[in-house]
């Protein structure tokens, strides 16, 4: 989205007005916001293959459960793993010391659906039925209550259930039109005291605004447009520390490909995604942590129709200039035919509560009773992750 | 029943039920609220425009792939289809004298939902006329049979690709099961997991429908778009699925039988609960719901009765909109059919939401949360105010009595008779009020 060159002009004036009043106290509490550690969470549609994005160098049966579906050339990444070849950004960060591989997380659930799976990651709880919006929400929310002046937003068009809840977050994604001041002031009177409909007209007016010039002149995919997007609004003083986005396209039943095909298609966008975050985000880079998974992984063995069918454990990342490089969260089961889950998929290594508690604890300085009792309720067993911070 | 009430329910039928009033039908619908509902679910249904059959589609996409370089052909000859079917679907909704039945046959359609990818937008629009639209007052089990044999969902869910390991065609190949299709039917389409099946249902159910598939865009005309059994692919031997054993070939009895267990049912009842009704929908409704497809062997046209006759459901806020229904709604309330492509898929495509397919094979979500978005709130203003442009002058006050009738709030009623009000203006408003934003 370009911006319109009078609303370019009046933003610019109202930043130098801003800069102006950056005296005293005010100034000192914007250094503060500045320094606030940055949260940014991808979810992965559809069911990633894990085992494609970061295929076992020592395993000796990929090869053989995987066939034609096997990375055979894939870049290096971590000791054990390599990368797919789709990925040569995330592999320069994963040089640089940004990257941590969890080679086999999985949900607490193991229902291998897509909907379920999806929402026990969003919800944050278990149990079928008790979800109270999303727990990147709540964890905003826990935020904001101690004293941290958290918001999200989510760069989707249509709400997703991660960032729904009691606390602003959200959904704004760059190409939404914008509602004219005139309009906007007719509504407002329309709305009268329907408390929905005018908080949903003031967020559009507030968001609009900052996403079209946090959104100006970025380029390439749309993915990777939305990507940037968030990182320039996570890297501004008055914006999101959270963020939160979306993409499809990972269910693989047929025709899945090896270093090209669907699947590699997939992975070089988010990759270029990954890239396009990390320059949005330009210096609060360093102050920056990157959530990526999905719903659950895929059979460890191809199924024989050029796809792979819904699994249990796939890989997570954990990415960004605030993250400590280093070696594999949670075990590596192993594809040994004795190690599989029900003798078909790749076994849970790790919990994924447990590192998305762990990232909220470590990086956004949560704490562990509210972890367990606000974010995450009923989770006490799932302990948080350590040593991710650097 | 007094006329305050009638009128009332009749307002309530049309936006809540129907897709929002069109001219007098507040009036009609007023007279009998409950009997306008259900009279539209009374014979064939209307006539469908001309557009492509699936096998045309099918024939059209074969001979474009057939070119070299022809992606970018295909993917023109797919999107414009699609676009064109959406055009097509929602002029009808715009036009139609039974919304209520296209209510309900875009909510069949969302509960089969098609997975976008693929020939999906080739073919979905030939899909919802071909395997929802006739079978909207029959049992949800030829429903179900309908709409899980079609080449579009066959090829949607990868099964045309699942061999038998044990079949001709997978010992020679070692090619083997796609469950994608197996999983959804169990999953999504019939008992849900109330039925608490496990992977080995999963794998039994995929190896009994080994063989489902269809005769593409290259087989012999008469043949071309239609299901078949492919033998060479089909693995050998009975199956048990959930406790049930069906000999080799049985797939559509299984199918069928799944279709007409009591959590199938209950899976059905609550969709439609939280479809019409609220997000969360009273429990002692949805019992009633799923008693009534109980009781009549899965007609749809009793649980239609039973929702238009269920006090809950004529209660309540209402929900909000979805982006279709927004679309639909208000070409009704301003009386024109939408009449270009770029409007209606380039809206839809832009909110997310087109009501032949959905980006996941759950169909697109009822949740009010989802929709109920800042960006949703600023891609129908945008809308709101392109329709109000086209709509011209005109008397704004009585055009939203006539779509809104005695949900016609004091506010916005004030708001839209005050003279410093352009007429395109007052029409964006009507649009973007409170009540015509729900349903």
């Amino acid at each position: 989205m370009t911006l319109h060159p009078d609303r370019r002009t009046l933003v610019q004036s109202a930043a130098v007005a801003g800069v102006a009043a950056w005296v005293g106290a005010a100034n000192w509490s914007r250094a503060r916001a500045a320094e606030r550690p940055r949260l940014a969470v991808i979810t992965l549609q559809g069911g990633m293959d894990g085992l494609s994005l970061a295929p076992p160098l020592r395993d000796e049966r990929y090869h053989e459960l995987r066939g034609g579906l096997a990375i055979a050339k894939p870049l290096p990444f971590t000791a054990d793993f390599g990368l797919h070849p789709a990925m040569p950004k995330l592999a320069a960060m994963a040089k640089a010391g940004e990257v941590r591989l969890a080679p086999a997380a999985a949900s607490p659930s193991r229902s291998r659906s897509h909907e379920r799976e999806s929402e026990v990651l969003a919800a944050g709880v278990v149990a079928a039925g008790d979800a109270r919006g999303g727990w990147l929400n709540r964890a905003v929310a826990a935020l904001a209550a101690g004293g941290g002046g958290a918001s999200g937003q989510a760069l989707d068009v249509a709400a997703p259930l991660l960032a729904s809840g009691p606390a602003p977050f959200p959904a704004w994604a760059p190409g939404a039109p914008d509602i004219d001041p005139r309009l906007m002031g007719r509504l407002k009177r329309l709305y009268g005291d329907d408390p929905g409909l005018q908080a949903l007209r003031a967020d559009a007016g507030r968001l609009q605004r900052r996403t079209a010039l946090a959104a100006d002149g970025a380029g390439g995919s749309e993915l990777a447009v939305r990507a940037r997007t968030l990182g320039r609004l996570l890297a501004a003083d008055d914006s999101p520390t959270v963020g939160s986005l979306s993409t499809g396209g990972y269910d693989t039943h047929g025709g899945q490909g090896a270093e090209q095909g669907r699947l590699a298609d997939r992975f070089r966008d988010l990759d270029e995604a990954l890239a396009a975050l990390k320059a949005g985000a330009g210096p609060a880079w360093s102050r920056t942590a990157v959530l990526v998974f999905t719903e659950f992984g895929r059979t460890a063995a191809a199924n024989g129709a050029g796809g792979t069918d819904h699994g249990v454990a796939s890989a997570a990342l954990l990415l960004g200039g605030a993250v400590r490089g280093g070696a594999i969260l949670g075990d590596w089961p192993t594809l040994a035919a004795s190690r599989l889950y029900e003798g078909r998929d790749l076994a849970p290594g790790l919990d994924l509560y447990v590192l998305f508690k762990g990232v909220l604890a470590e990086h956004m300085g949560l704490d562990r009773t509210v972890l367990d009792r606000d974010v995450f309720p009923g989770s006490t067993t799932a302990p948080a992750l350590r040593g991710l911070s650097s | 029943m007094s006329n305050d009430r009638r009128s009332r329910l009749g307002a309530l039928a049309a936006t809540r039920f129907g897709l929002g009033a069109r001219g007098d039908e507040i009036a009609r619908a007023s007279a009998d609220p409950i009997g306008w509902l259900l009279a539209q679910l009374e014979g064939p249904g209307p006539t469908p425009a001309p557009r492509p059959a699936t096998p045309e589609r099918l024939a059209a996409a074969h001979a474009v792939e057939r070119l070299p370089g022809s992606g970018d052909a295909a993917f023109a000859l797919h999107r414009g289809m699609a676009d064109a079917d959406l055009l097509d679907r929602a002029r009808h909704g715009a036009e139609t004298l039974q919304p209520f039945r296209e209510r309900w046959a875009l909510f069949w359609a969302n509960h089969f939902a098609l997975r976008v990818g693929g020939p999906v937008e080739l073919l979905a629009g030939a899909y919802v006329r071909e395997a929802v639209d006739p079978h909207l007052t029959g049992r949800f089990a030829d429903l179900a049979e309908a709409a899980l044999t079609h080449p579009a969902m066959l090829a949607a869910l990868d099964q045309p690709e699942s061999t038998g390991p044990n079949s001709p065609a997978g010992r020679a190949s070692g090619r083997g099961l796609n469950e994608n299709l197996g999983r959804e039917i169990l999953e999504l389409h019939t008992v849900g997991r109330a039925a608490a099946y496990d992977q080995a249902d999963v794998v039994e159910m995929a190896r009994l429908l080994t063989g489902w598939s269809y005769a593409g865009g290259d087989a012999d005309e008469d043949a071309r778009g239609r299901f078949r059994v492919d033998l060479d692919r089909r693995e050998p031997g009975g199956r048990i699925v959930l406790g049930r054993r069906y000999a080799e070939g049985e797939a559509l009895a299984c199918v069928r039988h799944l279709a007409g267990r009591p959590e199938a049912h209950e899976r059905v009842a609550l969709k439609v609960a939280r479809h019409f009704v609220a997000d969360a929908p009273a429990p002692a409704l949805v019992r009633r719901l799923a008693a009534a497809l109980d009781r009549s062997g899965g007609s749809l046209p009793a649980l239609a009765e039973a929702l238009a006759t269920a006090p809950e459901a004529w209660a309540g806020p209402g929900k909000f909109k979805r982006p279709y229904e927004f679309l639909v709604s208000a070409h009704r309330a301003l009386g024109f059919s939408p009449s270009d492509t770029g409007t209606v898929a380039g809206f839809l495509r832009a909110c997310g939401h087109a009501p032949l397919w959905a980006d996941t094979a759950a169909g697109s979500s009822d949740a009010d949360a989802v929709w109920a978005t800042p960006a949703g709130l600023a891609h129908r203003a945008h809308l709101a105010q392109r329709l109000g442009g086209q709509a011209g002058a005109g008397d704004s006050l009585a055009a939203a009595a006539a779509a809104l009738g005695d949900r016609l709030s004091e506010r916005t009623r004030r708001l839209l008779g005050r003279g410093d009000l352009e007429p395109a203006e007052a029409t964006a408003l009507l649009l973007l009020s409170p009540e015509f934003l729900r349903r």
